[in-house]
């Protein structure tokens, strides 16, 4: 959800056809205003994809809306990978941008988006979860402008701010035991400086 | 899948669910202050940063998606949906507790815990 005072935006999915996970779905988008009536509402296909949206930001006239895709592999149905996408529409002209990570799942899950002075900075993790996590950054024109990655202890990161001049990163880690961790990480950008703090462990199973 | 919340002066919370084989699952809070401290002891993780190559041109590329259409709604139906509320929980501080008033459990012994703010909680549910 996204918006102004006077409106607000949704995002949610919908299945255009058939009952199987993977088919192809939609993506809605719906404009109300501030008593919940609609104003208009569209809807995006990637073609045979199943699509789950993650989070709307409303910047500059512009939605920009991430989350990740499932998609066959080539003909292959069986076997399926997931990606991180990102999709802009623009208020004024009703034009759409979107791009994704084509290849594998790696980079699949969408946990995090935030506008910045330059465009948005996008926070992806491994589509299994405990693994990669990248902090992408994009311009306005959802052109790559630079990409980081965080190495280390084993960690799912989810959810991701600003905190003056640097990156909250909120995460759970893990050890070679199991045992799971929340805490976050923080990332100034300029003096490459990290910072990761966990509680001691909490639970050994996870959901 | 933790969750993480801004709060006032840039303190934060980090929640999410975990839980126990065989035991309840637990939500868990954790508030930190401005400064990443918290009321408990912290582990320090290993975390560092470098470049990856996820650029428009690697094999990691980005690239614009070509298959996306603007496609006919179907038109999405919306009715109104009465939400009706209860007392089925209530935050702790909500009560204030006298000691005099509180009846003895069946040992005798009643132990009522009010969590502190600062500190880290979880809340166990069956």
């Amino acid at each position: 959800m996204a918006g102004s005072q006077q409106e607000i935006y949704l995002i949610g999915k919908s299945m255009l056809t058939g009952s199987l996970a993977y088919n192809q779905e939609s993506l809605f988008l719906l404009r109300l205003n501030t008593d919940g009536q609609v104003f208009w509402q569209k809807a995006f296909s990637f073609g045979h994809t199943a699509i789950h949206p993650k989070q709307v930001l409303f910047h500059n006239g512009k939605l920009l809306i991430t989350g990740h895709l499932i998609q066959p592999e080539d003909n292959n149905t069986k076997s399926y990978s997931t990606k991180w996408f990102a999709l802009q529409y623009k208020l004024q002209d009703e034009s759409t941008q979107s791009i994704s990570i084509p290849g594998k799942a790696y980079y699949g899950h969408a946990q995090g988006t935030i506008v910045t002075d330059n465009g948005y900075i996008s926070l992806l993790n491994d589509a299994n979860y405990f693994g990669q996590t990248v902090l992408l950054s994009m311009n306005e024109a959802l052109e790559i402008t630079g990409s980081q990655e965080l190495l280390g202890t084993l960690m799912l990161c989810s959810g991701l701010m600003q905190q003056g001049e640097q990156l909250l990163i909120g995460s759970v880690f893990s050890n070679s035991f199991k045992d799971y961790s929340p805490g976050y990480i923080l990332y100034h950008p300029g003096t490459q400086h990290v910072l990761a703090k966990s509680s001691p462990t909490l639970f050994r199973h996870f959901l | 899948m933790s969750s993480l919340l801004a709060l006032p002066d840039e303190q934060f919370m980090v929640s999410g669910i975990g839980y126990q084989p065989e035991e309840a699952s637990d939500v868990y809070l954790l508030p930190f202050n401005a400064k990443g401290e918290s009321a408990c002891n912290l582990n320090t993780q290993q975390v560092g940063i470098r470049s990856a190559s996820l650029t428009t041109a690697g094999p990691l590329a980005v690239q614009e998606i070509k298959s996306l259409l603007q496609v006919k709604s179907s038109e999405l139906q919306f009715e109104e949906v009465r939400i009706e509320s209860s007392d089925i929980c209530t935050a702790p501080d909500d009560y204030t507790i006298d000691p005099e008033k509180i009846n003895p459990g069946p040992n005798g012994i009643r132990t009522i815990r009010k969590p502190s703010p600062s500190k880290p909680h979880r809340i166990g549910y069956k």
